[in-house]
């Protein structure tokens, strides 16, 4: 976890690492609306 | 190629990530919005159509400014507040000892009639050749330079500045000498207008074609969806989002 804090060094890297964690809530998220279905 | 590239732009790549990622977040959170309410297809053409649609004011903006929109005087919005084109500049056409033969003529009767000796103090373009003069001489004696020295833009001195007009293009030519020794060097330039409102006019040109893509679409299907409400099927549901 602490190596992967230490990427980001910038706001740049920030927003993508960001946008990245959102698109994995997002399907997190349709793939257990999908399953309780 | 690479090489060149990381050199002139090293955050290139993360440029072009970052606007990949801001296109999935801001376009993106939207889409699941409005695919939520309209299905996936009509979200689509509501959100293209949406997107272009602000592009067009945007860019219209960045080509034209705010116009006859006046802020105590001043326009409020002024033109080319876009991305920026090549900016004015000047380029150097031909150097060596004395007159040069270009093809502007006026450049072998330098210094003679039709050049002006310009004034360093009330001419601001004095300083812009200048500088332009000895980035191009501390380029062209850094090719001749073995080893890691670096010939500084600095070490030349540029003396003489006149300016000429040869039609709309204005030209400009100095004599320039390595500082610590050295033949005196003409150096001619001819004034480039550059073309800063280029990428707004992309912009601009772009929004339009894309929007004249989508509306019609947009158009069929929302036809399409009125006749739901009034008696039509309805689409098949593919779940949310």
């Amino acid at each position: 976890m602490t190596s992967l804090l230490a990427l980001i060094t910038d706001g740049s890297t920030a927003f993508i690492a960001f946008t990245v964690m959102m698109i994995a809530i997002f399907v997190a998220l349709v793939v257990i609306i999908g399953r309780e279905r | 190629m690479t090489g060149l590239l990381a050199t002139l732009a090293p955050t290139f790549g993360k440029g072009i990530l970052v606007t990949i990622c801001a296109f999935i977040l801001f376009v993106g959170s939207v889409y699941v919005i409005l695919a939520a309410i309209f299905g996936r297809k009509l979200g689509y053409f509501v959100l293209m159509a949406g997107f272009f649609g602000w592009m067009i004011v945007l860019s219209a903006l960045w080509v034209v400014g705010s116009g006859p929109l006046k802020v105590s005087g001043a326009s409020a919005t002024l033109p080319d507040l876009g991305p920026r084109g090549t900016e004015p500049y000047w380029r150097v056409i031909a150097a060596g000892p004395g007159p040069q033969k270009t093809s502007y003529s006026l450049t072998t009767e330098y210094p003679g009639p039709g050049w002006t000796l310009a004034n360093p103090a009330t001419e601001p373009s004095v300083a812009t050749l200048t500088s332009s003069i000895q980035d191009y001489l501390a380029a062209q004696a850094q090719q001749h330079v073995t080893g890691d020295t670096q010939i500084l833009p600095g070490s030349f001195v540029v003396q003489n500045v006149q300016f000429a007009s040869s039609g709309d293009t204005g030209l400009g030519a100095a004599t320039a000498y390595f500082a610590t020794g050295g033949p005196a060097i003409t150096v001619f330039a001819v004034f480039d207008q550059g073309n800063v409102p280029v990428f707004s006019w992309a912009f601009l040109l772009a929004s339009l074609v894309g929007f004249a893509i989508h509306v019609p679409f947009l158009d069929r299907l929302e036809k399409s969806r009125k006749e739901i409400l009034t008696g039509g099927a309805a689409p098949p549901w593919y779940g949310p989002a």
